[in-house]
């Protein structure tokens, strides 16, 4: 019954889809066959490679996280807030005209530079000595610090410090793969008692939702957070456990000449007040006393 | 910064960790599986009695869970719905969003189990002039159920491995205990080998467990 | 920065709708492809084919896919292989869904009658031909359906591609979610989006089916998946 037919069917029709996909799949495994062997080298940053790299592509991948102002990105795809734009100044200084921006949570923002994902951090991250043992931040590029949000009347507790979280057993929600994460369990906070969100615009809603009654975050989105969704929340900064810390780029140890560089400009820029100007537009302000803090000198400031 | 690839010393360490994180994936498969047996189960009896309203309703929210990522449900319930009054824990609402989301194939299972009957079982049944509720309950489900338990236990192990979806709304199962290790000390190398390994492991012995069983139970029925 | 609003968003929003899409395509191109290889090879009589591809088989369909997306994005780079995330996702996702549905191509391979193979191999023709012109065209009616089932699985399965920075449609919706504060709207929007392409892929793949079986000259079955229900109508409830 089937047997005359096969002959004609397989002439019009069958054979022509399975020469697309044999196609495509010698192109993909032939892709995947060239970034194999030109490989090895990027999973570290081979080092000297990078600066030279983007300079030549005039072309440079950052990774940020969506957290306004400290970087964010727009609905035209662009990225803004105060680490891209002075990072965007930075790369024209050094020829590099095109910034692309990918977008993931803090927690995969390292481990993805790491892996060669993005070429460095353009996110603020805050500077911690843990951090600096793995990476190389610039010098700092904000100073924040930590505050605790609770929307009015719904607790009785009103703790002035994260001592007084943890004294309380209280439920805190905070960012995930932050440095509050650590600092939090190191004030006592038990883990039983964090819930983390993917950013802070996450852990507001957290709040609204009565997920828990303490917000724990970065001073500066807060006021911002808390007009966008109307909120009647108490807001305790700054909190004397988690003083106010700088935030930085981050870069791989390996890539000492782009490190070198960015710095080089970033420090141009502090001299001139383009850096200044930068900042002052997202509502950041850096003390004159703060100007000249290295990278080295914030490392060392835990 | 460590350069080696694998760092034995701390695979071996944050492996409590990440059996913290097995427990919670444990429980949710567990209660995911029991409210999608359940509600699979309703929806088919609701289709089959061909009640005027909540029939056409129930087959159209099945065809809209199966046809929506479980991602975006996870989304919904747990940053949607406390807008409208109902917040619950992270990991009730993951149990809940895995349970509705496998009720819906769970209820395509149990049709197929039920259509599957020889049509002997219902011609007995009409023969002896059982009430429906008696056809129903006490021959065509238990039978049919009996034969498509393979066929969910599949369903429990594919829920396992997509449990690790839970970590998208902050609950520390698996593979949330994976990235927040990962994100701590910045190498994810181990933390999402290990997690891997272990969903493989558990589901593998699981998968191979399940055949053996149906092996045994094929032969007579 | 200025404040914006939904409206600004929602183009944003609709650009993931082409990126799914395309995620969708390519991830189903893989698919075809490697469930037809590992069904050629689990059917091959040298142990040395059968093997590799259970193995392949076993650990796709044995392991989370999230975590397999992680690992590819993440951990791959140390081992010397630098995907491009769009790359990474759209394999990931083939290699799982060609393994599910390798099944699919062994079952539709395995029922097309001996004699076919048969009388092709005493006509003395090339096993690319056979395999291509005579077995393939005839497996094709009876694995239409389930392919159907696994184009509308794959459109759910991207979504899981947000979570490794590819801006499909989750990962806009995540994005103007959380920065208009306005999940409902948002999630809302998306989740009916996701649907309307379920329907418009199942849609796509039942055309497909009609086509198929023209082709190969035989009647669409009445209604395709859905087999006449074999309960009696008395045991069904309803108003008749």
């Amino acid at each position: 019954m089937h047997g005359r037919v096969p002959f004609q069917v397989a002439a019009q029709g069958g054979f022509a889809m399975k020469h697309v996909t044999r196609r495509q799949v010698l192109g993909a495994a032939g892709g995947l066959a060239a970034t194999a062997i030109a490989g090895p080298s990027l999973a570290q940053g081979a080092g000297s490679g990078t600066l030279a790299r983007l300079q030549a592509d005039k072309k440079v991948r950052v990774g940020i996280a969506n957290q306004p102002p400290y970087s964010a990105l727009n609905p035209d795809g662009s990225i803004t807030g105060a680490g891209p734009d002075i990072t965007k100044a930075i790369m024209g200084r050094l020829g590099i005209t095109q910034i692309e921006g990918v977008t993931a949570t803090y927690g995969e923002l390292i481990p993805g530079m790491l892996a060669g994902r993005w070429d460095f951090v353009s996110a603020l991250l805050t500077i911690t000595d843990a951090r600096c043992k793995q990476i190389r931040f610039a010098d700092p590029l904000v100073f924040d610090g930590t505050a605790i949000v609770y929307l009015k009347g719904s607790t009785d507790l009103a703790p002035k410090s994260i001592a007084d979280l943890a004294k309380e057993n209280a439920v805190v929600g905070l960012q995930a793969g932050g440095a509050l994460f650590r600092r939090a369990q190191e004030l006592g906070v038990k883990l039983a008692n964090l819930r983390q969100f993917t950013d802070d615009p996450a852990t507001i809603d957290g709040l609204v939702a009565k997920r828990m009654q303490f917000a724990l975050m970065s001073y500066t989105p807060v006021p911002a957070l808390i007009k966008q969704r109307h909120l009647d929340a108490v807001v305790v900064y700054p909190v004397p456990d988690d003083p106010a810390r700088g935030a930085s780029c981050a870069f791989r140890p390996a890539d000492t000449e782009l490190y070198a560089a960015y710095q080089k400009e970033l420090r141009a820029m502090k001299a001139s007040g383009e850096y200044l100007k930068i900042i002052h537009q997202y509502g950041f302000e850096t003390p004159p006393e703060l100007m000249k803090v290295t990278a080295e000198e914030a490392c060392k400031g835990q | 910064m460590n350069s080696a690839i694998w760092d034995w010393g701390y695979a071996w360490s944050i492996l409590p960790d990440l059996l913290d994180g097995v427990k919670l994936t444990i429980v949710a498969t567990f209660f995911g599986s029991l409210i999608s047996f359940g509600l699979g189960l309703v929806w088919t009896l609701v289709r089959l009695a061909r009640i005027p309203v909540a029939t056409p309703a129930v087959e159209f929210f099945v065809q809209f869970v199966r046809g929506t990522p479980l991602l975006v449900q996870l989304y919904f319930l747990f940053f949607v719905f406390p807008n409208w009054g109902l917040s619950l824990p992270p990991m009730t609402t993951g149990v809940l969003g895995l349970g509705i989301f496998y009720s819906a194939y769970a209820a395509e299972i149990y049709r197929a189990g039920i259509e599957d009957l020889p049509l002997g079982q219902w011609e007995a049944a009409l023969v002896l002039s059982l009430p429906i509720r008696r056809v129903w309950f006490g021959i065509v489900l238990p039978q049919s159920i009996r034969k498509i338990l393979p066929v969910l236990g599949n369903q429990v192990i594919g829920m396992f491995k997509e449990s690790a979806l839970l970590s998208t709304i902050t609950v520390m199962e698996l593979l949330g205990q994976a990235k927040a290790l990962g994100s701590l000390d910045f190498r994810y190398v181990e933390p999402l080998t290990l997690a891997g390994a272990i969903y493989f492991v558990v589901s593998y012995v699981s998968a191979r467990t399940l055949r053996s069983w149906e092996g045994n139970h094929a032969v007579g029925s | 920065m200025t404040s914006s609003t939904f409206w600004d968003f929602l183009p944003f929003i609709l650009m993931g709708i082409p990126v799914t899409l395309e995620v969708t395509a390519m991830a189903m191109a893989v698919t075809i492809a490697v469930s037809v290889i590992l069904a050629l090879g689990r059917n091959s009589e040298l142990a040395i084919l059968r093997w590799p591809a259970g193995f392949v088989i076993e650990l796709f369909r044995g392991s989370s896919s999230l975590v397999q997306l992680f690992w590819a994005f993440y951990v791959l780079p140390f081992f010397g292989i630098h995907l491009p995330a769009l790359a990474a996702g759209v394999l990931v996702l083939g290699l799982n869904e060609g393994s599910y549905f390798s099944e699919v191509v062994r079952s539709g391979l395995n029922a097309v009658p001996t004699g076919q193979r048969e009388a092709a191999l005493t006509l003395g023709l090339s096993p690319a031909y056979r395999f291509f012109r005579i077995i393939l065209p005839q497996a094709l009616p009876i694995m239409i359906p389930p392919f159907g089932n696994a184009l509308v699985t794959m459109l759910k399965f991207t979504s899981l591609v947000s979570l490794v920075t590819i801006q499909d449609l989750s990962f806009r919706a995540n994005l103007a979610a959380a920065s208009l504060g306005q999940s409902g709207a948002v999630y809302g929007l998306i989740i009916v989006i996701y649907f309307a392409l379920a329907l418009l892929l199942a849609g796509a793949a039942r055309l497909l089916e009609q086509w198929v079986n023209r082709r190969a000259g035989r009647l669409a079955p009445a209604t395709s998946g859905r087999s006449r229900s074999t309960v009696p109508e008395w045991a069904l409830g309803g108003a008749g």
